[in-house]
């Protein structure tokens, strides 16, 4: 979806123009995907509902921001989005610790995922915060640090999908190669 | 408002910038971190318990396999000792040489058998009551509770009374029948070592909880003693107890009644387990 937003402006004179409302969208759209995510790995009805109040709550920011019409980007949006994905994150870490039986590992493709997200959020937060008073100029000058940190995350997010591809399902039991259909055995 | 004033100057941007990201990272890096231990620590205390739960069940095991082993040992010898040269001695009454006899003698030869017989029936028959109590089979554990107090009672030595409140529906016969041992090692207990004057059963209902409480006025145990015993090699019957209350899922507490004087032990059982079958 980012690159096909990135391609379309830098191929369209028309939506380069709406290039703050096209942003505006994309995080609409990340958060969705996020949302939907956490409400998969939160299991419990009020976690649940939780995820659904938090997302009405940044539906109705959007909203307001979409009916200021500013030609200029509002990362208002991109920051409430973040504190809501570090809300739920930490909800999930805490919620894992709590719950935690030893059949989900600290090294689970979930908490992988979960922690690249956190460190995310966390370190693109501030440049959220602070953008709305810089000009583009000074926001060319800090990009640096969400770039990176989105690399940080895509790598974390790929080795747990590489983990979630190699897992090994523990067997119940260690007799698994006993031959049941042995005569003796009957 | 800190914020924008300190948005005033592009040095003051990057320093909150800095300071803002470093920290919000190492506070997300430090709850990570936390967590990780915590979960390390959570799952190495659950094995612990794990262990300490297997090592329980193994204990059980092993103390209910000896009890088994004991018992068919005791029936072994009943059967061996008595039975069998009950029943020699029968057939030396009606040996070959019994068509020679006099009709006199053969008469003897045939009564003193049937009078042997009859003892070795009796004994078999004892060995049967003490497997599965007829009582208990055919008239519910209340029943089976009286005959054994009267027993007791009957021999002169201590004074058993019971009272069952509530008992108008009989459990499953099994679970009667594990009840039923419970009672009988807990009394066998009671005649061994308390010392014991008098022992009062009482049986009670509340809710879906079954109760037996006894209650007695020699040298008991409190719920320490019981842990204690529970964890040793020795205290084999109570191991026994444990084991068969498992089955049920019952607990049982050894304690002073309220006036200090008495032991009492509170036998507590679920009974959904027989409303499910009756159901």
């Amino acid at each position: 979806m980012s690159v096909v937003i990135d391609i379309l402006l830098a191929t369209n004179n028309r939506a380069s123009s709406h290039r703050f409302s096209l942003w505006l969208f994309m995080d609409l759209f990340e958060l969705t995907c996020l949302s939907i995510y956490f409400y998969f790995i939160l299991n419990s009805k009020r976690q649940r509902l939780l995820i659904l109040t938090l997302y009405c709550i940044y539906l109705i920011f959007f909203v307001i921001l979409l009916k200021l019409n500013s030609d200029e980007y509002k990362s208002t949006s991109n920051a409430i989005g973040s504190l809501m994905v570090l809300t739920l994150s930490i909800y999930y870490l805490i919620n894992f610790s709590v719950k935690s039986t030893g059949s989900e590992s600290i090294m689970s493709p979930n908490f992988l995922i979960v922690v690249a997200l956190m460190l995310n959020v966390s370190s693109t937060l501030f440049v959220s915060l602070i953008s709305n008073n810089l000009t583009e100029s000074e926001l060319s000058k800090y990009w640096y640090i969400t770039n990176i940190a989105v690399i940080g995350t895509n790598i974390l997010i790929s080795i747990a999908f590489v983990m979630q591809k190699y897992r090994k399902i523990p067997s119940p039991n260690g007799n698994q190669n006993v031959d049941f259909t042995f005569p003796d055995d009957r | 408002m800190v914020l924008l004033q300190a948005l005033s100057s592009d040095n003051n941007i990057s320093m909150v910038l800095f300071f803002g990201t470093i920290g919000m990272l190492a506070l997300t890096i430090g709850l990570i971190v936390f967590i990780s231990f915590h979960q390390r620590k959570v799952i190495r205390y659950q094995q612990q318990l794990q262990r300490l739960e297997q090592d329980q069940q193994k204990t059980l095991l092993n103390a209910s396999i000896r009890l088994q082993e004991e018992e068919r040992q005791r029936i072994a010898a009943d059967l061996h000792d008595d039975a069998g040269p009950l029943l020699a001695t029968a057939r030396l009454y009606l040996n070959e040489n019994f068509v020679n006899l006099d009709k006199q003698t053969q008469l003897q030869s045939i009564y003193n058998a049937k009078q042997i017989i009859d003892d070795t029936i009796q004994l078999i028959r004892n060995i049967s009551h003490s497997l599965m109590p007829p009582t208990l089979k055919n008239f519910g554990l209340e029943s089976a509770v009286n005959d054994l107090f009267q027993k007791i009672s009957g021999s002169g030595s201590m004074n058993a009374s019971s009272r069952f409140h509530d008992y108008r529906e009989r459990l499953k016969t099994e679970n009667e029948l594990i009840i039923f041992r419970v009672i009988q090692e807990l009394i066998n207990n009671i005649l061994k070592h308390s010392n014991a004057s008098f022992i009062h059963l009482t049986q009670n209902t509340s809710g879906q909880r079954f109760f037996i409480r006894i209650h007695h006025d020699g040298r008991g145990l409190t719920q320490a003693d019981f842990d204690k015993l529970g964890k040793s090699n020795v205290g084999l019957g109570l191991k026994n107890i444990q084991s068969r209350l498992k089955v049920l899922q019952g607990k049982i507490f050894f304690e002073k009644d309220m006036s200090q004087t008495y032991y009492k032990i509170t036998v507590e059982l679920s009974r959904e387990d027989d409303l499910k079958a009756t159901g």
